[in-house]
């Protein structure tokens, strides 16, 4: 066999020594210490990022395009450091509060977490948090934002980091209910941008514009109630067993900053 | 002692490059996030130490990249190496002479190479019920931009590295060559 040809087999097998290895657990020391080191840089990172990024806004409508004008000259008005600074952390709070009062109604545990990073592989929309198996997060354990705002669940944990697969991710499914008066069921399926869509809703069942979408507690892991979102459009073909509707998440998916994990037994 | 410092500064640098590739996903709006960093610096530093070295180079720093990715491991391991061994091997073949069209066009094999080893990846992980759907699309539009994007980089860092290093200059590339 000639040297390269022996070379070329020889790493291939090694790589897949090595990951094999990783899955044994046996590379878990070095995983971590990696780990450790670079997620300090990429939570700087990704906040760095949401805030020169998420400077845009999408408008329905010319009154509320005037209306974010009028607010945004006010805003330049009384724009000083210190009150943007204190702005910060009031909205942190808020957040805090919100989430805590959620949690105390919902009487089910969960973990506070930070992101610090998201998806870099093509594969789908997904987030990083500093939260992982030592705080007793588990796979499919859904993750909210705000006063139970469902975001997403988690495919991924490590000891201390976990990966959330947000709901408008393309392998993102969830069991949900329109809050209509026939409380139709669904699915809720991500893969369409930034919103997602709600599939097999029966046929005869009416869906408006606007209804709000929550889960249905159908899924083990997933209590019934979260938020999801909103109707913007229902599509309806006479000829299928089943009507669509394409659904605005609550929660702007791509400024997440902080996220409580439900810690479901 | 020398070896010793010389391995933690190999270290540290492969964490920078590796922060910096995630930074830059995560700073940069699409498409613009869809620049290769990792691949542009290896390419460049196989053209400049022409070292086999950027085969392991690669391993590790796609090692890292891979501990922030939801996609099942060893995907980007995998592909990341086994397409910069390839791009080596082009290097020392075919596209020996170290002017910016082999680097723009060993940038352009070895990033087709990547997606393609990460797509068939992704097809097997499919068949073994693994991933529920192969995003072809976003596949895609990925391996345009980035090939697009990544090749711009390279070529503007050969243009600066001719400017400032004898290293790439054809004058002492054809020296090299020739043993002048």
């Amino acid at each position: 066999m000639p040297s390269k040809s022996r070379t070329f087999i020889s790493i291939a097998i090694l790589v897949f020594l090595i990951i094999g290895i990783h899955y044994l657990g046996w590379l878990s020391g070095i995983e971590n210490f990696f780990r450790r080191v670079v997620a300090p840089a990429s939570g700087a990172l990704y906040n760095f990022g949401v805030n020169i990024n998420g400077t845009e806004e999408k408008f329905s409508s010319v009154d509320d395009l005037k209306k974010a004008y009028q607010e945004a000259m006010d805003a330049v008005l009384n724009n000083q450091v210190e009150q943007t600074k204190l702005k910060l952390v009031e909205q942190e709070n808020d957040e805090l509060r919100m989430q805590l009062n959620f949690q105390k109604k919902m009487q089910i545990k969960s973990v506070g977490s930070e992101v610090i990073g998201k998806n870099i592989d093509p594969l789908g929309n997904t987030l990083i948090i500093n939260r992982g198996l030592d705080d007793g997060i588990k796979i499919d354990d859904p993750v909210v934002v705000r006063d139970g705002i469902v975001v997403g669940k988690i495919v991924k944990t490590e000891q201390k980091m976990s990966i959330v697969r947000l709901i408008n991710d393309n392998q993102s499914k969830i069991a949900a209910t329109v809050m209509n008066s026939d409380k139709s069921m669904g699915l809720v399926e991500g893969g369409y941008g930034i919103s997602v869509q709600m599939t097999y809703i029966p046929q005869n069942e009416t869906v408006n514009i606007g209804d709000l979408i929550v889960t249905s507690g159908l899924e083990e892991k997933v209590p019934r109630g979260l938020l999801i979102g909103k109707v913007e459009m229902v599509e309806k073909e006479a000829y299928q067993p089943f009507q669509n509707a394409v659904v605005t998440p609550s929660a702007n998916l791509e400024k997440i900053r902080l996220v409580s994990v439900l810690l479901m037994e | 002692m020398r070896n010793i410092l010389s391995a933690i500064g190999g270290i540290i640098s492969l964490i920078v490059l590796v922060s910096v590739e995630i930074g830059l996903s995560y700073i940069l709006p699409f498409p613009y996030s869809k620049i290769n960093l990792i691949f542009a610096v290896l390419i460049i530093w196989m053209l400049w130490r022409k070292s086999g070295m950027v085969v392991w180079i690669s391993f590790f720093a796609n090692f890292i990249v891979e501990l922030f990715a939801a996609s099942p491991f060893g995907l980007i391991v995998f592909s990341g190496t086994i397409s910069m061994l390839l791009g080596y091997w082009f290097f020392q073949n075919i596209f020996t002479n170290r002017s910016w069209f082999a680097a723009i066009v060993l940038t352009i094999i070895t990033i087709f190479l990547y997606r393609l080893i990460y797509a068939f990846g992704l097809l097997i992980l499919f068949w073994g019920n693994a991933i529920r759907v192969v995003p072809w699309k976003m596949m895609m539009s990925t391996l345009l931009w980035e090939e697009l994007f990544t090749v711009l980089l390279v070529g503007m860092i050969y243009v600066l590295l001719t400017r400032y290093s004898r290293q790439f200059r054809s004058e002492v590339i054809e020296a090299q060559r020739f043993k002048i």
